[in-house]
């Protein structure tokens, strides 16, 4: 063993409460922001590891200025391979409904998987590599698939998959396993569970341009560049696609009109990002939830070098004294501060050590606490742990940097003399800063954390203008056909059903339908939301009519009637909207009141209700009671109307969906603004004890000269409670110009009032007095006459 | 003032039981100046805590003005401890952090007393003690004497019945141990009531009366008045 680490050893073994707080926070500092760099690593490199990722882009549209679609023609490839002299390559995904795979015929199904059917082209433009079996490079033949790993051990567990066949869809369509993906720790916007060969057949209308349905990527040459790409489908949009639409006004009209089509280069990199479209692969990453993150890491780390700092040169007079015979005796201050250095980096090697189990502890309560794995699991052994040992060593180096410099720089005569740390004033200034920082960064924490939980609950407990609680939803009951509506019945029929619902669309789902409106008195027409519903829709989902009536099936006019949202009515200029006709021979009969039908990061526009009977979505408003027994029962009944089961779902899961982000966001915030809180207390416990230590003496006199309990509580809390003081007026206003930039992102959003910062304050005090309060009290517990013999 | 009767008190460690104070009596007279003195660990030290209420006896009796306070609890201590006694110790035990003035305002600042005539007060006490022109230093900036006469002024200006002092002058040189047991004497005829522990039979020889103590017990009484 290296002598000069002995004393550090000795002091550590002296000292067990207070060496066991430093390591223990440094741990946790150390666990947690590893696991968010390598968690904000991940996302930022998410799609990067496919081979030439920097010259991959997907094409997608967007119709009639409706937004962006992930999605774009069929007949684009072939064009853009043969036309485009920026790419080399092609290659288009279809990704059509979910299906059942069968291991045989007599056994039962998985449900919900989700194929991607490939062209010849998909593995040259994406360098997937097998984990079994081999990747065929020209694609895939017909009755061939290839597996995920997660879905290759769903399907055979432990076996081989390779050579065995799956039965596919309802047809029970057999394929060959060829080959499973290797699934690393990168991430990507693609989620392949089943990969099937498609057919490259020329689509039947090749000038239809108006239909999207495949995920079209290019490879651009080493050479090309998405400029060019953007060059050429500028040109394809005026030499072929304007033509072709049959438009009378002049190109520059026609991009600007409700008919325009258009098309959206993203760059592979940046599509995770980039989620704006709809239809993606994937509901992608969350930038401010990575950002956020990854400065929550910096903050733990700094929590955790600020609470070893402090607790270092909190103990000053001791090591002091150790340095100062040493610097006596003749030793260099280059070598004490060397080995003042060596214990720190040796501290932080030990604590990374513990972090490593830790790592694993804080993923699984993360993923236990928030139904949400972080970064899955980060595999052992891997190069993230070589990172790892590079960030303890470089944590150890600058948490013992100044300590180093702070004890060795004092003068031997004064440190040798010294019992207490008196005189060593500057120290206690620094240390006091660096008390506040860690109150600045635990109080922004929480008020952050409170800011983002206050809106989430308000996006719960909006009035959505209809009433989504107690809604079940039957989706893709096309297959039905006419016998939708005894199924209607039969539904109808149960008792836990109050009123049932055919339509097209539902607030808050994925589908988006809208339709051209004009009234006589506007110079062209506008693109509006429209829901095709029956004439139970406003009674079942619970939306509230303002004006005019309902739709009536039993009026053969009404399919030919039109109800309109508030937004609508102003969108369209009408001043008394029922009677008013619209495109011709369209009536409106009625106005609904204003309801969300997209996220809540959207404001309400214009939609439009029409009646339709066309069967996609049953919705069933349940009047309560016994709903586990009622969706058994759906769920098997609907099976007999239909042989590809329905997807049954909650109308709340669906605007649960569109908050998705904004709740991971929040539980991710929560969840580290709990640990850095654990880490702020660990400090504040420490210098606590050590604070109380060093005025045990005066604390005797005190009580000795009549103090009571509270003042000496008031006595040790005092400096605390004062940095705490100073820390809330920094934190507290940052934290509030961040939240509000937050929730500005939001069409409807909270205002953040005086009870949030009322909160936090109230929070860190809570926590401040009970930690000081506590170990006072213990400390008062001794007798003070004890106190006054620690001399 | 105080009567002390069969006063008991032992330490417990794991393995040994030492008897501090074995059945212990005697009294204090209301202006009385009484030095205790016997060798190292005989429970003089052990007495003056419990004088002091600072500690509880394990038995016997403690009259303090005619009142049992054997048995008291911390807040009824601490409340009589406050009004009525004033410490002073070896080691002068002065707060680091706070000046010669605040050090003396100490005890008035518990007992509740207004700021203008806390002022007031810890003035005259230090223009008595002669510490005036320091009150705004701080401990480390004094003499060792210096350092007591601020402990004596601290330990006065509550205007305590009863002064419990534990060696006095044990830190320091012999004419400042004189000024402070000149101070201690001062104070007495002034009609305050001292009990002080020493080792010093110089010193002792300030007071009425030597109680000589040997494994918790009296065993002679000396009276030089």
């Amino acid at each position: 063993m290296n002598k000069e680490l002995i004393p550090a050893l000795r002091s550590f073994r002296k000292y067990p409460v207070f060496s066991l707080i430093n390591l223990g926070g440094l741990s946790i500092g150390i666990a947690a922001s590893f696991i968010l760099l390598i968690y904000s690593q991940r996302e930022f490199s998410t799609d990067r590891h496919f081979k030439d990722a920097n010259r991959i882009a997907r094409i997608g549209t967007d119709f009639f200025h409706m937004g962006p679609f992930a999605i774009s023609q069929p007949q684009l490839p072939l064009l853009a391979k043969a036309g485009c002299k920026d790419v080399e390559n092609v290659t288009s995904i279809s990704i059509e409904d979910k299906t059942s795979v069968r291991l045989s015929t007599q056994e039962r199904a998985f449900n919900d998987i989700l194929p991607y059917s490939i062209d010849a082209e998909f593995f040259t433009v994406f360098s997937y590599q097998a984990s079994a079996g081999s990747i065929p490079q020209m694609g895939l033949a017909p009755g061939e698939t290839i597996l995920s790993e997660n879905s290759a051990h769903k399907f055979f567990g432990n076996t081989d998959p390779i050579g065995k066949t799956l039965l596919i869809g309802k047809k029970m369509t057999p394929y060959k396993v060829v080959a499973v993906l290797k699934e690393g720790f990168e991430k990507s916007h693609l989620e392949p569970q089943l990969l099937l060969p498609r057919s490259t057949a020329a689509p039947a209308n090749p000038n239809n341009w108006m239909s999207a349905a495949l995920y079209n990527y290019v490879k651009l040459k080493p050479q090309g560049s998405i400029a060019g790409l953007n060059a050429w489908l500028e040109t394809l949009r005026r030499k072929v696609i304007y033509p072709s639409s049959g438009a009378t006004i002049s190109y520059q009209e026609w991009t600007a009109s409700n008919m325009a089509v258009s098309f959206t280069v993203q760059p592979l990199t940046s599509i995770y990002f980039d989620n704006n479209a709809k239809f993606d692969t994937s509901p992608g990453g969350n930038l401010t939830q990575v950002r956020l993150l990854s400065t929550i890491s910096i903050l733990l780390i700094l929590l955790a070098i600020i609470n070893y700092i402090n607790l270092v040169t909190a103990r000053a007079s001791i090591r002091a004294k150790e340095m100062g015979l040493k610097k006596t005796y003749g030793a260099p201050r280059s070598t004490l501060v060397g080995q003042l250095l060596k214990e720190s980096i040796l501290f932080s090697l030990l604590a990374m050590l513990i972090a490593c189990g830790l790592i694993q502890v804080i993923l699984f309560l993360y993923q236990y606490s928030t139904g949400a794995a972080l970064t899955g699991p980060i595999p052992f052994l891997s190069a993230n742990y070589i990172w790892l040992l590079f960030f303890s060593l470089a944590v150890g180096a600058l948490a013992g940097l100044y300590p180093a410099f702070y004890l060795t720089g004092l003068r031997p005569l004064l440190t040798i003399r010294s019992t207490t740390t008196s005189g060593m004033g500057s120290n206690s200034h620094i240390r006091n800063g660096l008390v506040t920082v860690q109150f600045v960064i635990a109080t922004g924490l929480v008020f952050l954390s409170f800011v983002v939980y206050s809106q989430l609950l308000y996006m719960k407990n909006k009035d959505k203008g209809f009433q989504s609680e107690g809604i079940v939803l039957v989706d893709n009951i096309e297959g039905m056909k006419d016998r939708a509506t005894t199924f209607q019945q039969l539904i109808e029929q149960q008792s836990q059903v109050a009123s049932t619902s055919i339509c097209e669309r539902i607030p808050g789902s994925k589908g988006v339908a809208m339709y051209s409106y004009r009234t006589a008195a506007m110079p062209k027409p506008l693109s509006i939301q429209t829901f095709p519903v029956d004439d139970r829709y406003i009674s079942t989902i619970g939306m509230h009519l303002s004006d005019g009536r309902d739709f009536n099936r039993h009026l053969a006019s009404d399919t030919n009637a039109l109800i309109l949202n508030e937004s609508a009515v102003a969108a369209l200029g009408l001043f008394n909207p029922v009677g008013s006709v619209i495109n011709g021979s369209e009536k409106v009969i009625g106005v609904v009141k204003d309801f969300n039908y997209a996220s809540l990061h959207e404001k309400i526009g214009p939609a439009i209700l029409r009646y339709s009977t066309r069967p996609r979505t049953l919705a069933i408003r349940l009047r309560g009671g016994n709903t586990a027994s009622f969706l058994d029962w759906l769920g098997r009944a609907s099976k007999d109307f239909q042989t590809e089961a329905p997807t049954i779902s909650f109308l709340d899961d669906n605007f649960a969906r569109l908050a998705e982000k904004e709740r991971l966001l929040g539980q991710a915030i929560s969840f580290f603004t709990i640990l850095a809180i654990i880490l702020a207390t660990l400090g504040l416990i420490g210098l606590t004890i050590f604070t109380i230590e060093r005025r045990m003496k005066e604390i005797g006199i005190r009580k000795v000269l009549g103090a009571t309990r509270s003042d000496i509580l008031n006595l040790i809390s005092s400096q605390f409670i004062r940095l705490a003081a100073i820390a809330s007026g920094i934190a507290l206003p940052v934290s509030w110009w961040l939240a509000n930039r937050w929730l500005n992102n939001f069409a409807y959003r909270i205002s953040i009032n005086v009870g949030t910062f009322f909160l936090t304050e109230a929070l860190i005090l809570l926590i401040a007095f009970a930690v000081i309060g506590l170990l006072t009290l213990r400390a008062l517990a001794a007798n003070p006459v004890k106190n006054l013999r620690t001399e | 003032m105080i009567k002390i009767s069969e006063l008991q008190k032992s330490y417990r460690t794991e393995e040994v039981e030492t008897i501090a104070l074995n059945r212990l009596s005697f009294e204090v007279k209301e202006g009385e100046f009484v030095s205790v003195m016997g060798p190292s660990g005989c429970g003089k030290s052990t007495l003056l805590n419990i004088l002091g209420l600072l500690d509880d006896p394990d038995g016997g009796s403690f009259l303090f003005n005619g009142t049992e306070v054997a048995h008291f609890n911390e807040r009824k201590r601490a409340d009589l401890r406050k009004r009525n006694i004033g410490f002073v110790f070896q080691s002068f035990n002065l707060i680091d952090e706070l000046t010669v003035f605040e050090n003396v305002e100490l005890p008035l600042i518990y007992l509740g007393v207004k700021g203008p005539e806390r002022k007031q007060r810890v003035e005259v006490v230090l223009d008595k003690m002669q510490i005036m022109h320091r009150r705004n230093h701080y401990p480390q900036q004094l003499s060792g004497g210096q350092q007591q006469r601020v402990a004596v002024a601290r330990a006065v200006v509550n205007n305590p019945k009863l002064i419990l002092a534990d060696e006095p002058t044990g830190n320091l040189d012999s004419s400042n141990g004189n000024e402070v047991m000149q101070l201690l004497t001062d104070l007495n005829e002034q009609g305050t009531t001292i009990v002080m522990v020493t080792h010093s039979e110089h010193d002792a020889r300030y007071s009425h009366r030597i109680i000589r103590m040997l494994d918790g017990q009296t065993v002679t009484e000396n009276i030089l008045v």
